[in-house]
């Protein structure tokens, strides 16, 4: 690679990007702007919410004089309410005493709901006398035992048609859904914490008991997290997200003019035909994409911190209500997200310049942004769940990772972060290598790149794919076929019924597997291919071939249940899900060997490797590499088993299965090797206890129960790299046929 | 270096086929065969759709060709690339110039990748905007021009690092009566420079004023090929306009004859 060259083009593309006012605004300037903006509204909305009085019925208030103060001039007392006072606007009507609780509630909730008032405040009838009943009781007990509580509950048991011993106290009425409604119960219930304090100060001195016995003990909240970080905590759930999004718009927004809208206005062709390789292009692009991207995350957390620090900071002084309401903004510490975003960056420039290339135009590029959007929306908001915090299983999952560090960052939790750091840039790294590869190749797809923007005809499509079937499925029908795979195995889990004994769960396990894997790739190598077994792979192997397709499952069995363990250290399973799976072996005690053995090891060795290694392997390698093709179909053989465990478990051995049917052309020893994995499995979760024998051969793990030691696991793992050796020597990548070889 | 050759582009058997999703697979070019010289106007003409735009690219090395060879200055299209690229010169019917660039900013670019020192870049570019007479408009932006004027710098970037061979592919698409003769000449005078030139177009007045050597092409395939006169002469027509409805009709026909003619042949060979 020339890199004289690709320097050339970086700086034109930056110049010419830099000319483009449009896309000037979009990555630097609204980034900019945006963050003083929306923190000037949002304290704009929040004293707006914070300070508007609260319309509020009163019900009855005319029942509780006796009782220590409440409302002064149709006020609360400012006893009570020192801030809350001013901002609640108190309307008094009268309580009907023949009315029932129920009548009052449904009136009071009549009027919330029609918005007349925010909250209504009831207070019952019978409240007064019980308080009354109770000092007196408390008087009467400091001198003799007669109770006059019973008499009240007497009183009030006449009074309420329900069967409560105690009468209720006073009822806030009001909507949580409606944020101002419940602005209003919480200054209420402020306010009427206060009074029962009062009150039951009242019936102590009454009795003549010291206060303290109400409350003998103080518990005592002794925080550990640092006031920065508790301070942060809304914002560090925020910014994350709002960061990456903006990271991949820093980069869609250039990646769309400088691929889509150079094949839009012809210049790709001239650049094409100019004398800088196609690597340098990409690279000079890439290079280009990624500095706009980072320049708007830095400008983004620039605006941040500047909006923390001079803005907010200044309207929004520590201790303030809006202060403990919104917490402190990060300052200029969150510059330091800016090393957690780099590998961000070349990911998502690697993503969009992929994107972008695949586009006709800057109007078809900028419908992929979607879409692109709302695959990383999860993984972004996923900083947003409170229980979700950063470890080795989350920070190894891509933009989530990176998410949650940033939250970390944020939260000033820097030992958590540097702790695993290097996970979340490793997978970050990974991942961004897979989308340049990706980007790579579709700037040197011919179909790529020369894209004819001609209408697509569904019809046309439909009558050839079906009138002249190919000798092999092409990589889109190998792709579609895997997505129509995953759907119908999705529906499959609502519609079966839910098994109540273990024939039952066998059977509709393998009925699903059977219907929603197995007969859509004989049907679709049937009618899109012209031969059937050749695309399903199914060709005869030699017999060394097969002797070691019989002896690899037994060998890789410690090495797999090493990774299995591995697997649930890193995303250990839910408690739910463990007694699911408990209670599911619990069915299987009483199934015979044999029908799990059909069930859980032959039917899905024949059908998935019918439809993984088959069909879809046929597909993906007709138009892809080897390598690519083993990975992807890994990649949807591992998604279809649900379970997140299993399916990493199944993704690992999909690439062994995937590399075996490359190498032989051949479904055959695949079926053997996924027959005798999962049927070992069986077998040894039927009989292990039993088998003496076994024992010397296994270690205690943890609570995961007996996994092989560790001197068997590397014996195995010599044995298996051995007959993978073996296997190499005697078998040759097969050539695949296909329509253009 | 390679020496000096005779036949700067020799193409042989050159096929291409790419795969449809709604037709299958294409063959676009249907192993054509033609050679080019220095000093040289090569004239590929046929209508659109006739596969002279995929000819040109795998000639510039933007396509790969599926069959035969071709090889420009001596360089394979296939597999020196890189080399053919520095030999080469494209324009196209697309203007394909960008737009927040000025004239010169974007000959300049392409100087550069083609490795020209700032002296060197210097030197041409004077020589080609005195050429193409395009020092009113050296600073302007490309957004702002004409298209025209676009097609100026499109031919002056082409030209910039000197290639003995020229590819026009439609390049007067689009442009007035002015312009297309202006541009027509510069071709000539590039002729006349030695420069080898593949001329593609589908006005056959614009080739008859142009080219000496041309090519008929009709779907994928080359009907006829040779020079103007010389073919006329051979098929008895007076023009290329007329040689190119003959070339089209007599093609028409036998492909008619030979669909209604296969039956028989096969209904008499199963008889047999």
């Amino acid at each position: 690679m020339n890199w004289t060259n690709v320097q050339r083009i970086f700086k034109r593309e930056i110049f010419d990007q830099l000319r483009d006012r449009r896309t000037l605004f979009t990555t630097m300037i609204l980034p900019l702007v945006m963050y003083p903006i929306l923190g000037l509204l949002m304290l704009q909305v929040a004293q707006f919410v914070s300070e508007t009085a609260s319309n509020v019925q009163v019900v009855g208030a005319e029942l509780i004089g006796e009782l220590p103060e409440l409302f002064v001039d149709e006020k609360f007392t400012a006893a009570h309410s020192p801030a809350e006072g001013k901002l609640l606007d108190l309307k008094f009507i009268q309580n009907n005493e023949q009315s029932t609780a129920e009548l009052v509630y449904d009136q009071a909730k009549d009027l919330v709901d029609a918005d007349e008032f925010d909250a209504v405040l009831v207070f019952p009838p019978d409240l007064q006398a019980y308080i009354l009943a109770l000092r007196e009781d408390v008087v009467r007990t400091r001198g003799n035992n007669k109770s006059a509580v019973e008499e009240v509950e007497q009183v009030s048991g006449a009074l309420n048609s329900d069967e409560t011993v105690l009468p209720q106290g006073p009822q806030i009425v009001f909507n949580s859904v409606d944020d101002k409604s419940k602005i209003a119960h919480k200054r209420i219930a402020n306010v009427l914490g206060s009074w029962q304090a009062s009150i039951k100060q009242s019936l102590f001195q009454a009795g003549n008991i010291p206060l303290k016995i109400a409350d003998p003990i103080a518990i005592v909240d002794r925080d550990t997290a640092p006031e920065e970080s508790r301070n942060a905590a809304i914002w560090a759930s925020i910014i994350p997200m709002m960061l990456l999004m903006w990271t991949l718009s820093g980069a869609f927004y250039p990646a769309v003019d400088l691929c889509a809208g150079e094949k839009e206005r012809g210049t790709l062709e001239t650049l094409l035909c100019g004398p800088a390789k196609r690597l340098e292009i990409v690279t000079g692009k890439l290079l280009t994409i990624m500095t706009f991207s980072f320049f708007t995350s830095l400008f983004n957390l620039i605006s941040i911190a500047f909006t923390g620090v001079f803005l907010i900071g200044k309207m929004m002084p520590a201790g303030s209500p809006l202060q403990e309401r919104l917490g402190t903004v990060p300052g200029w510490s969150i510059l330091w997200s800016l090393v957690v975003l780099v590998p961000l960056v070349a990911m998502f420039s690697a993503l969009a310049l992929s994107a972008a290339t695949f586009a006709r135009s800057s109007k078809e590029g900028q419908y992929y942004m979607m879409p692109l959007l709302i695959l990383c929306m999860p993984l972004m908001m996923i900083s947003m769940i409170p229980s979700v915090e950063l470890n080795l299983g989350t920070s190894l999952i891509p933009v989530a990772g990176a998410a949650l560090l940033l939250r970390n960052l944020i939260e000033s939790q820097f030992s958590v972060a540097i702790r695993f750091a290097f996970p979340v840039v490793a997978s970050s790294m990974f991942c961004c290598y897979l989308a340049l590869r990706w980007a790579t190749a579709q700037f040197n797809s011919e179909s790529v790149l020369f894209r004819e923007s001609e209408k697509w005809d569904v019809k046309l499509w439909l009558l050839q794919l079906l009138k002249t079937p190919r000798v092999a499925p092409t990589t889109g029908m190998a792709i579609c076929f895997a997505l129509f795979v995953l759907i119908l195995r999705f529906f499959a889990n609502f519609v079966a019924p839910d098994a109540t004994s273990w024939s039952s769960f066998l059977l509709n396990n393998s009925v699903a597997l059977i219907l929603t894997v197995g007969v859509p790739a004989i049907l679709a190598a049937q009618f899109l291919t012209t031969n059937l077994w050749d695309t399903l792979n199914l060709r005869r192997v030699s017999l060394s071939v097969a002797v070691i397709a019989l002896l690899l499952p037994f060998s890789l069995q410690p090495i797999i249940s090493w990774f299995g363990v591995l697997i649930a250290e890193i995303y250990p399973i839910s408690p739910s899900m463990l007694a699911g799976l408990e209670g599911l072996e619990k069915m299987f005690d009483d199934a015979p060997w044999w029908w799990m053995l059909l069930a859980m090891a032959a039917v899905p060795a024949i059908f998935e490797e019918l439809a993984f290694r088959g069909f879809m392997l046929s597909g993906l390698r007709s138009e892809t590499k080897d390598w690519t093709a083993i990975f992807i179909t890994a990649a949807f053989f591992g998604i279809t088993h649900g379970i997140l465990q299993q399916s990493l478990n199944a993704g690992i051995i999909g690439v062994l299965l995937g590399y075996v049917a490359v190498r032989t052309n051949s479904i055959i020893p695949t079926m053997i090797i996924h027959f005798l994995h999962n049927g070992l499995v069986v077998v040894l979760s039927k009989f292990s206890a039993s088998q003496e024998w076994l024992q010397p051969l296994q270690v205690e793990y943890s609570e995961i129960g007996t996994i092989y030691s560790p001197l068997v696991t590397v014996g195995a793992t010599l044995l298996t790299l051995a007959l993978l050796f073996a296997f190499h020597r005697v078998t040759d990548t097969q050539p695949l046929l296909t329509d253009t070889a | 270096m390679k020496p000096k050759v005779l036949k700067v582009i020799v193409v042989e058997k050159l096929e291409k086929t790419y795969p449809d999703l709604q037709r299958g697979a294409v063959c676009a070019v249907r192993g054509i065969s033609f050679v080019a010289s220095p000093g040289q106007v090569f004239g590929l003409l046929g209508p659109n759709g006739a596969g002279k735009t995929t000819v040109l690219r795998m000639l510039s090395t933007m396509l790969k060709p599926t069959g035969g060879t071709a090889t420009v200055a001596g360089f394979d299209v296939e597999n020196e690339a890189e080399e053919v690229r520095r030999q080469i010169g494209f324009v196209s019917a697309n203007t394909a110039s960008y737009d927040r660039m000025s004239a010169f900013e974007m000959v300049e670019f392409f100087g550069q990748l083609h490795g020209l020192s700032k002296d060197e870049l210097a030197n041409r570019s004077e020589v080609v905007f005195e050429q193409l007479q395009m020092n009113d408009f050296r600073e302007t932006t490309c957004g702002k021009m004409s298209t025209g004027m676009k097609q100026k710098v499109s031919i002056a970037r082409a030209i910039i690092h000197d290639p003995p061979v020229l590819i026009f592919d439609e390049a007067t698409v689009g442009l007035d009566v002015l312009v297309g003769r202006s541009l027509q000449n510069t071709v000539l005078q590039f002729k006349d420079q030695g420069k080898c030139i593949i001329y593609s177009t589908h006005h056959m007045n614009e080739a008859e004023r142009v080219c000496d050597h041309v090519a008929i092409m009709y779907q994928g395939e080359i009907l006829a090929e040779g020079g103007q006169r010389e073919l006329c002469e051979h098929h008895g027509q007076h023009s290329l306009e007329e040689l190119f409805f003959a070339l089209i009709d007599q093609h028409d026909c036998q492909e008619n004859s030979a669909a209604l003619v296969t039956p028989d042949i096969i209904a008499t060979e199963s008889q047999l």
